[in-house]
C-alpha cells in the first residue's frame, strides 16, 4: 500500500461504515414503525368522532354504540374512546331504547377509561354514580347480590399505587446505601451510629416497598380487570355448576352466590366458556359472557 | 196373568235400542261442546342449547275456531313462534261423525340454562274467553350432558320400516330379511346408495355407523351439518333403546332427523354382501365459539335377529368423535352493529299508518327471510321522538336440503312523540355470508311518517324527557377529540429498577470491602518492607557494596547485621543479646537444625575475625558469600510469630 493510497482506503472504509450505519438506522426505524403499526391500530379520525357525536345528539344511541364497539373490536384502545362508549351506553340506558345490560356496559366503559387514565377523575366519579344508580335499581327490584371484599394486597395497591410502592422501595434502597456508606466511611461514633440506623430503616422500607411493588406487578400481569355486565352473574365452580358455598356462612341466601351488575372483578384464568375470578380470598368462576374484560389490561 | 205379546216385547226392545243409540249419538256432541286443548313437547329432556318443539292443539266441534294461542314460558328459554296452522279433523264417535276444526300452534324453545321447568299453561281465545291447557314439565340438562335415555328410549324401539316400508308391506324386518335372502329381487327395488354415502371400506362386517360433516372449517354461527348413517349387512334393523346422543357443548343444535323411520333406505353391494344404509341422525350445529371444537360420538344399538339381539341394547356401535376448526368472522370489513348473524337473509318491512297524532304509535312489520340461523334482532333506527318497543317475533322455520332457514317476522310498535314529518330511517341487519366470505348489510328504508301536533296543547308525555333531578347522562359529555395519551409506565416493568434496588447497597458494600482489602494490603506491604528479612537482604547488599569499596570493617558489620536480622526473622531471637557460647543452644531450642545453628555461630565468629583481618578481600568475599547463603536459607524459613527479647532469653 502506498502512503498516498492509505487515506483513500481509510476514507472509503469510513464511508462504507457510515453507509452501513445509515442502512441499519433505516432498518431499525422501519422495524420500529412496523412494530408501532402492529401495536396500535389506527385511531378514529375527527370526522368519525363527529359522526358518532351527531348520532348521540339525535338520539341514535345504538348507532353510536355500534360505531364505538367497532373501534374497540379493531383493537383501538384510548381512554377517551372508552369514556365516549360509556356516554353512549349511559345515554341509551336513560332513553326509551334502553336495554338490560346498558348500565353494566356503561360502568365497564367508564371503568376502562379510569383504568387507562388513572388521573381521569371524571371517569372515576361517574363510575361511582352509575354504580349507585344500579344499586338503587336493584333495591327497587328486590334483587340482591354480594360484592366480595378484595384481597388485602389488592386493597393496599388500590389505595397506594404500584409506582408509589416502587418509589418507596427505591428510596429505602437509597437510604440503605447511604447508611451503609456512612457506617463504613466514617470512623467517628455519631456518623457510624446514624449510618447504622439509616441502613436498618432503609432496608425495612426497601423490603416493604419492593415487596408490594412486586406483588402489584404480579397482580397486574397475571390478572385482568373486568366488569359484570348482566343484572346478576351467578358464581360457579370450575365445571360450570352453580356454587352454594357462601350460603352456609351467610344469611343472604341465594344472593350470596350472585354478583351484581357493574361489579369490578379480576380475571385470573379462563377455561372454555368460563372465566376464573378472584372472589374474596378465594377463587370462583363466572360465565365469560357475563363479564366484559377491560381493554388495556395485560 | 197373560204374558206380553211377543210383538210388544220386540217393539219395546227396539225402542230401548234406539234410545241408547240416540243417547250415544248425542252424547259426544254434548260432551264436546267445548274446546279441546292439548299441549305436547317434542322431548321431555334436552340439554342447554338444544331446541325443543312445543305444540298446542286446540280443536273445537262448533264453528267458533280457537285463536290467539299464547304460551307461558319461564326464564331460561329463547322462544320462537308461535307458528300457527289450521286443522280439521273428522272422527267417528259412537254412531255419529264428529267434525272438529281448530288450530295447531308450535313454538320452538331453546334452553339457555339447566333445570326442571314447567312449560305452560298455554291458552287460546275461544268465544271471547281464554281457555287453558295443562302444563308440561321439561328437564334441561347442563351443556355437554346428553340424556342417556331420551323419550325415544322410553318408547318402543323404533323400527325404520314400521312407518316407512320400502316395499309397501308391513311384515317386519325378519320377514323382509328372509324374503331378501330368498330372492333378492325386492331388495333391488331399494334405491341405490349415492356414491358419497358408501364408505371406501366397511369398518365392520355386520354393522357400523358413519358420521359426516359437511365442512371441517366454519365461522362462529355458521351451520355445520352432522349426518350419521347406519349401515347394516344383515338385513333390516331397528334402533335399540338407550342410544347415547353425540355431545356438542360448544354448539347450538337443531335436530333435522331424529330417527331413521322416515328416511329413505338405500342399498349397495360390497364384496358380495348386501348392505343397507339409512340416515339415523342429522343435526344442524351452530358453533358458539372459536377453536377446535369436538362433536362427541353417537352410540347406537342395531336390533334384529340377524344382529344378535331382538331386545335389549342390541348390537352396539358408535361413531368416532369429530373435530371442526371454528374461527371468528374476520375483522376486516365488519360493519358497525354486527351482532354475529351468519347466513344470507333479505329484509322487507311495512309501516302503517303513515300519519298519526303525536303520542300515537305506528306498526312496523319487518320480515327476514333466508338461510342460516334466524337473526335474533334487527338494528332499529333510533332517534329522539321515537320509541321502539320490544318486537313480537313470529317464526316460520324451515329446512331445505338440510339447510336451516325460514322466515322470522318482527312486529314493532313505534311510539311517535315529536310532531313533524319524521324520516324513520332504515332497519338494518348486518350479517356475514359464509358462502361469499363477506359481510353484507340488509337494510330497508322505512320512509317518512307525519306526526300531527296535538289539537290541545296538552303536554306530550315524552318518556325520553328528563325526569326530576339531573340525569346521569347529563353529567358527562362526549369527548369529540382524543387527547394525546401517555403510555402507561410502571417502574417494576423495567429491569433497571430491580437492579437499582440491589445495586445501590451492593456497590456501597463492595466499595467498603475493597477499601478494607486495600488497607490491609497496604499495611502488609509496609510491614513487609520493615521486616527483618528485608533488613537482612539490604544488609547483605551493604556488605557487598563495602566489599567493592574495600572496607573490610564495614563488610563485617553489614554481614553481621544481616545475619542477626535473618536470625530474628527466622527464630524470633534477638541474637545480639545472647552470649555467643549459648547461641547455638538457643537456636536449637528455637527449632533450628543443629547443623544450621552451628553454621550461624561459625559465621558470626568469622565476621568477628574479619573485623580485625585487614587487607584480605578474598576472605571477606568468602564470608559475605557464606552469610548471604545463610541469610537466604534463614529468610526462606517460616518466621517465628513472637520476638523474644534479651531479657526473656536470659530469663
Amino acid at each position: 500500500m502506498s502512503p498516498s493510497s492509505a487515506p483513500r482506503v481509510r476514507s472509503g472504509t469510513i464511508a462504507l461504515l457510515a453507509s452501513g450505519r445509515q442502512w441499519l438506522a433505516a432498518g431499525a426505524a422501519l422495524l420500529t414503525l412496523a412494530g408501532a403499526a402492529r401495536a396500535d391500530a389506527p385511531a378514529p379520525s375527527p370526522d368519525d368522532l363527529i359522526k358518532i357525536q351527531t348520532s348521540l345528539e339525535r338520539g341514535a344511541f345504538s348507532d353510536a354504540i355500534a360505531e364505538l364497539e367497532l373501534w374497540s373490536d379493531r383493537g383501538v384502545v384510548h381512554p377517551d374512546l372508552s369514556f365516549d362508549r360509556g356516554v353512549a351506553y349511559l345515554g341509551r340506558a336513560e332513553s326509551p331504547a334502553q336495554r338490560r345490560a346498558d348500565l353494566g356496559q356503561a360502568v365497564a366503559a367508564f371503568e376502562e377509561a379510569a383504568h387507562l387514565a388513572p388521573g381521569d377523575d371524571e371517569a372515576a366519579h361517574i363510575v361511582e354514580r352509575v354504580r349507585t344508580a344500579i344499586s338503587e335499581r336493584r333495591d327497587k327490584r328486590e334483587s340482591d347480590g354480594v360484592v366480595a371484599r378484595p384481597r388485602l394486597s389488592r386493597a393496599l395497591l388500590d389505595l397506594i399505587g404500584e409506582n408509589v410502592w416502587a418509589g418507596l422501595g427505591a428510596l429505602g434502597a437509597l437510604a440503605l446505601s447511604l447508611g451503609l456508606a456512612a457506617r463504613f466511611a466514617s470512623s467517628r461514633h455519631r456518623p457510624r451510629l446514624g449510618g447504622g440506623i439509616a441502613a436498618v430503616v432503609g432496608s425495612l422500607i426497601a423490603a416493604l416497598g419492593a415487596g408490594m411493588a412486586y406483588v402489584g406487578h404480579g397482580l397486574r400481569t397475571t390478572t385482568a380487570p373486568a366488569v359484570v355486565i348482566v343484572e346478576q352473574a351467578r358464581l360457579q365452580d370450575g365445571d360450570g355448576r352453580p356454587i352454594a358455598a357462601a350460603r352456609g356462612a351467610s344469611t343472604l341466601g341465594e344472593s350470596a352466590d350472585r354478583v351484581p351488575e357493574g361489579t369490578l372483578v379480576h380475571i385470573s384464568g379462563a377455561r372454555g366458556a368460563l372465566v376464573q375470578i378472584e372472589w374474596g380470598d378465594g377463587e370462583a368462576w363466572l360465565s365469560a359472557r357475563e363479564v366484559r374484560r377491560l381493554a388495556g389490561s395485560q | 196373568m197373560n204374558p206380553l205379546p211377543l210383538r210388544l216385547v220386540r217393539a219395546l226392545r227396539l225402542s230401548a235400542l234406539l234410545g241408547v243409540a240416540l243417547l250415544l249419538a248425542l252424547w259426544p256432541r254434548a260432551a264436546r261442546a267445548d274446546v279441546e286443548l292439548s299441549l305436547s313437547l317434542g322431548a321431555r329432556e334436552v340439554a342447554v342449547g338444544e331446541a325443543v318443539q312445543v305444540r298446542l292443539d286446540a280443536m273445537s266441534a262448533d264453528d267458533d275456531s280457537p285463536s290467539d294461542p299464547q304460551l307461558v314460558v319461564p326464564n331460561g328459554f329463547e322462544v320462537r313462534g308461535p307458528s300457527v296452522g289450521t286443522r280439521q279433523q273428522v272422527s267417528i264417535s259412537g254412531f255419529s261423525m264428529v267434525t272438529q276444526s281448530g288450530i295447531s300452534a308450535t313454538w320452538l324453545l331453546t334452553a339457555t340454562r339447566p333445570g326442571l321447568f314447567t312449560i305452560g299453561p298455554a291458552t287460546v281465545s275461544w268465544r271471547g274467553q281464554r281457555r287453558q291447557a295443562q302444563v308440561v314439565q321439561l328437564s334441561v340438562l347442563p351443556p355437554g350432558q346428553q340424556p342417556r335415555a331420551r323419550s325415544r328410549s322410553r318408547r318402543q324401539a323404533v323400527d325404520p320400516f314400521d312407518s316407512f316400508d320400502p316395499f309397501g308391506g308391513n311384515n317386519g324386518f325378519d320377514d323382509l330379511f328372509d324374503r331378501l335372502r330368498g330372492g333378492g329381487s325386492r331388495f333391488d327395488q331399494l334405491p341405490a346408495a349415492p356414491t358419497d354415502l358408501v364408505p371406501e371400506r366397511a369398518p365392520d362386517d355386520l354393522a357400523f355407523l358413519d358420521a359426516h360433516l359437511d365442512t371441517r372449517r366454519a365461522v362462529v354461527g355458521q351451520q355445520v351439518t352432522l349426518s350419521i348413517y347406519a349401515h347394516g349387512a344383515q338385513g333390516l334393523f331397528q334402533e335399540a333403546p338407550g342410544a347415547r346422543e353425540p355431545s356438542h357443548p360448544d354448539f347450538l343444535a337443531q335436530r333435522l332427523v331424529e330417527d331413521g323411520s322416515r328416511q329413505p333406505v338405500y342399498q349397495y353391494s360390497r364384496s358380495g354382501e348386501r348392505w343397507i344404509a339409512v340416515k339415523v341422525r342429522e343435526l344442524a350445529l351452530f358453533p358458539l365459539r372459536a377453536g377446535r371444537l369436538e362433536i362427541g360420538s353417537l352410540e347406537f344399538g342395531f336390533l334384529g335377529r340377524r344382529y344378535g339381539a331382538r331386545t335389549g341394547d342390541g348390537l352396539r356401535r358408535s361413531t368416532r368423535p369429530l373435530f371442526i376448526d371454528v374461527t371468528e368472522p374476520p375483522q376486516e370489513g365488519r360493519p358497525p352493529g354486527y351482532a354475529g348473524e351468519v347466513g344470507s337473509f333479505e329484509l322487507r318491512a311495512t309501516v302503517e299508518p303513515r300519519s298519526i297524532p303525536a303520542g300515537g304509535s305506528i306498526a312496523v312489520s319487518a320480515r327476514v327471510k333466508g338461510r342460516g340461523r334466524l337473526p335474533g334482532s334487527l338494528a332499529v333506527p333510533e332517534q329522539a321522538g321515537t320509541e321502539w318497543l320490544e318486537p313480537t317475533v313470529r317464526d316460520d322455520a324451515s329446512v331445505e336440503n338440510s339447510v336451516v332457514g325460514g322466515t322470522r317476522s318482527f312486529s314493532y310498535l313505534v311510539r311517535m312523540t315529536k310532531p313533524g314529518t319524521i324520516d324513520l330511517g332504515s332497519l338494518r341487519l348486518p350479517m356475514f355470508d359464509p358462502e361469499t366470505g363477506r359481510y353484507r348489510v340488509a337494510s330497508f328504508a322505512l320512509g317518512k311518517v307525519t306526526v300531527e301536533a296535538p289539537a290541545v296543547s296538552a303536554p306530550v308525555d315524552d318518556p325520553g324527557a328528563p325526569k326530576a333531578g339531573p340525569r346521569l347522562s347529563d353529567l358527562v359529555r362526549f369527548r369529540a377529540a382524543l387527547s394525546p395519551r401517555e403510555p402507561d409506565l410502571y417502574w417494576t416493568d423495567r429491569a433497571l429498577y430491580w437492579w437499582w434496588l440491589g445495586l445501590g447497597p451492593g456497590v456501597v458494600l463492595g466499595a467498603a470491602g475493597l477499601l478494607r482489602l486495600g488497607g490491609r494490603l497496604r499495611r502488609g506491604l509496609a510491614s513487609r518492607a520493615d521486616s527483618q528479612a528485608t533488613h537482612a537482604t539490604r544488609a547483605i547488599g551493604d556488605a557487598r557494596q563495602a566489599l567493592a569499596a574495600g572496607t573490610p570493617g564495614a563488610v563485617a558489620g553489614a554481614a553481621e547485621r544481616a545475619l542477626y536480622n535473618a536470625i530474628e526473622w527466622s527464630t524470633g531471637i534477638k541474637a545480639r543479646a545472647v552470649l555467643r557460647a549459648n547461641l547455638a543452644r538457643e537456636l536449637s531450642e528455637a527449632g533450628m537444625p543443629d547443623e544450621l545453628s552451628s553454621r550461624v555461630v561459625a559465621s558470626l565468629e568469622a565476621c568477628g575475625q574479619l573485623r580485625f583481618a585487614e587487607g584480605d578481600p578474598e576472605r571477606a568475599r568468602a564470608v559475605v558469600d557464606d552469610i548471604d547463603a545463610l541469610v537466604k536459607q534463614l529468610v526462606r524459613r517460616v518466621p517465628r510469630p513472637r520476638t523474644r527479647d534479651a531479657e526473656e532469653v536470659r530469663a
